[in-house]
């Protein structure tokens, strides 16, 4: 793989799985309804 | 007499219906596609920056709407914009809301069926070339949706038809058994399966060993930056239009899924987490199985050939030539194609609860007798989608109500919400309850940005419409599962395609003037040294004043067809056979307009039971006034 496709797979996939952990993790322990 | 109102029975379980909702199958099929053919990593700058601008606001506007108008006794969009816009015309702009995605309903369960029929015929090795049985998965594919001349494979449509039935039903069980006992335990089911059907697949490609290329080298091709591709307005408009599709924007759904949280429910998180599980199925999967698979089993060369061929033919004909290659075939390709399979599922019953909803809170009827008439009204609906399938019913519909039509629902909802309700009422609404502050910034970019991205969305895609149909050119090898080589088209001199192009036209001019299908048989003998013969010819009378036998033998001749064998692992080389083929010449234009009718029907329909509903519901003295 090229540097820079692995840049932009690496960057990408990391921004997207810290979004979904965050978003998943906080309104799964958020208990006020 | 009115049931009790529905909730969710958790939160979990209301997440994954939302990201159920969302995660369908363009995130596995159409994402790679389009990214290959956008700019491939330079594609990811303007699909984030979409998401952030576009996708993301109108996810929390459909969840704000949705909980504000639960709040009020209305789980559709007729009753949550009469709510938010005291005038009379909201509630049939509500009414576009209901009948649009109801018409992506009538063909989204055909492509629902495609994949659990797929998935028997993986478990049952149906697309598995044999000894002395060649599948050829094009012709296996047109066959099975009855676009086809020839019946080597499948005797007609009843295949695809018993399949449909199996989903219009599952489809029909569990809107009948309602939110929680039906739509969350599907989700609570389907999505973890779908989670590891995805991990199970991507390890499998992943770990394959390289043929004519490695995973790598289709990872990337996916992921290598042509920043070239930024400066051309179609690359912005296919990502602005990927995050609108895949976020499943504009049919009413996530509203209705919001209308059935508690009052308090922190909507702001809950958009950002059915936004973001549906990125990762569609970034993190959706890039990891279908072009590493194509660049191992085609090789790097190809891969732009299988990502440019578009989401079914990569879907049902790629494919399936690549999981019939895996060992162990009948467990990967069902699993890939059940994976599809529940992806859909999740989505259609989503798309359809609104119109289940409507009729259950504001017609006021039992949840079995909305079951039963949504169900009656789907079947008679899906009918002509199958058996038009092949004029291109499926096609209109899908243009015009699944995807014009599903971006004016969204610029009327993202007006009403930023412009009428008002941005500062809206704003205040998304908080109520809610954990996570959204910054302050998307205030501004709800109520300015993403109207005119929306809009700019519309006017791109208005111009891709064709009011006037053409006709269409069908044509098979009869007895294709005999011949164990492959048909070609072999030409690429484009003046020599031209002239083709022209006899094409002329047959085209023919079926106009009469204005009824014309057709043709010929056999035909192919030679390896590349001539063509026709040894005996038989059309239409009036297809015959333009295609002649010896017209036949010159447009198969300037195409370049041929036949070709392959002996191992070695390259094809060209060989004799003497064909059967059949030849239709479809006249379009009557089924696009029945297409289109039945469009405008059905929003009549729905616009005439909002009238009488609210109608009904007006006092003696306003009704008088």
């Amino acid at each position: 793989m090229s540097i820079g496709a692995l840049i932009f797979m690496v960057t990408t996939w990391s921004f997207i799985i810290w979004l979904t952990i965050f978003s998943f993790s906080r309104f799964l322990s958020n208990k006020k309804q | 007499m009115a049931e009790e109102r529905e909730r969710w029975g958790t939160r979990l379980g209301l997440v994954l219906a939302a990201a159920g909702n969302a995660v369908g199958i363009g995130n596995l099929l159409r994402f790679p596609s389009q990214a290959a053919q956008n700019g491939g990593g330079a594609f990811m700058i303007p699909y984030v920056l979409s998401l952030l601008f576009f996708g993301l606001p109108l996810m929390w506007v459909a969840w704000t709407i949705g909980r504000f108008g639960g709040r009020h006794g209305h789980t559709s969009l007729p009753g949550m914009f009469d709510k938010m816009w005291k005038n009379p015309a909201a509630k049939y702009l509500g009414a576009l809301g209901l009948g649009l995605p109801f018409i992506f309903c009538l063909y989204y369960t055909y492509i629902e069926a495609w994949c659990l029929g797929y998935a028997w015929f993986s478990l049952t090795g149906e697309y598995i070339s044999g000894p002395g049985q060649t599948v050829d998965l094009a012709v296996f594919y047109s066959e099975f949706l009855g676009e086809a001349t020839s019946h080597s494979y499948f005797p007609g449509l009843g295949t695809a038809i018993v399949f449909l039935f199996i989903t219009l039903g599952l489809n029909i069980w569990v809107l009948g058994r309602g939110v929680a006992r039906g739509i969350e335990l599907l989700a609570k089911i389907a999505m973890p399966l779908l989670f590891l059907f995805c991990l199970i697949l991507s390890i499998r490609v992943l770990t394959l060993e390289p043929v004519r290329g490695s995973a790598f080298d289709g990872l990337n091709f996916l992921w290598s930056p042509d920043f070239s591709a930024l400066t051309n307005p179609n690359v912005w408009m296919a990502a602005a239009g990927q995050i609108f599709f895949t976020l499943s924007i504009g049919f009413g759904s996530m509203e209705c899924y919001a209308s059935y949280v508690r009052e308090k429910e922190d909507i702001a998180l809950a958009g950002l987490t059915t936004a973001s599980t549906n990125e990762f199925v569609e970034v993190i999967f959706g890039s990891m199985i279908v072009i590493p698979a194509a660049a191992i089993f085609f090789g790097p060369a190809q891969v732009e050939t299988v990502a440019k061929s578009g989401t079914f033919a990569i879907g049902l004909i790629s494919m399936p030539e690549i999981l019939r290659s895996f060992p162990a075939v009948w467990f990967f390709g069902t699993i890939w194609y059940l994976l599809l399979f529940f992806a859909a599922f999740t989505s259609s019953v989503a798309v359809c609860q609104p119109v289940m909803a409507f009729l259950q809170e504001e017609a006021k009827l039992k949840r079995s007798a909305a079951a039963a008439i949504v169900g009656l009204i789907w079947l008679l609906g899906t009918i002509p989608v199958i058996y038009f399938f092949k004029y291109g019913f499926f096609d209109e519909l899908d243009y015009w109500a699944g995807t014009v039509g599903l971006v004016i629902v969204s610029i009327i909802e993202a007006f009403l919400f930023a412009w009428i309700f008002g941005i500062s009422r809206g704003w205040q609404e998304l908080h109520e309850g809610a954990q996570l502050k959204v910054p302050r910034v998307f205030m501004f970019i709800m109520k300015y940005v993403t109207p005119i991205a929306l809009l700019g969305v519309f006017f791109g895609w208005l111009t891709q419409a064709n009011l006037s149909p053409t006709p269409r050119l069908i044509w098979n090898v009869s007895d294709r599962a005999s011949f164990p080589g492959e048909f070609a088209k072999t030409e690429k001199d484009p003046a020599r395609l031209a002239k083709a192009g022209e006899i094409q036209n002329s047959i085209f001019d023919k079926v106009r003037m009469e204005g009824r299908d014309l057709t043709a048989w010929a056999e035909v003998d192919l030679k390896a040294d590349g001539s063509v013969n026709i040894l005996q010819f038989s059309a239409d009378p009036h297809l015959e004043e333009v295609l002649t036998a010896d017209r036949l033998q010159e447009w198969l001749h300037l195409q370049g067809y041929r036949y070709e064998l392959k002996e191992g692992n070695g390259p094809s080389r060209p060989a004799d056979a003497t064909i059967f083929i059949n030849i239709e010449a479809l006249h379009r234009a009557p089924f696009i307009w029945l297409a289109r009718i039945i469009m405008v029907v059905f929003l009549l329909v729905f616009l005439v039971m909002v009238a009488a509903i609210w109608k009904g519901r007006q006092t003696p003295k306003e009704a008088v006034a």
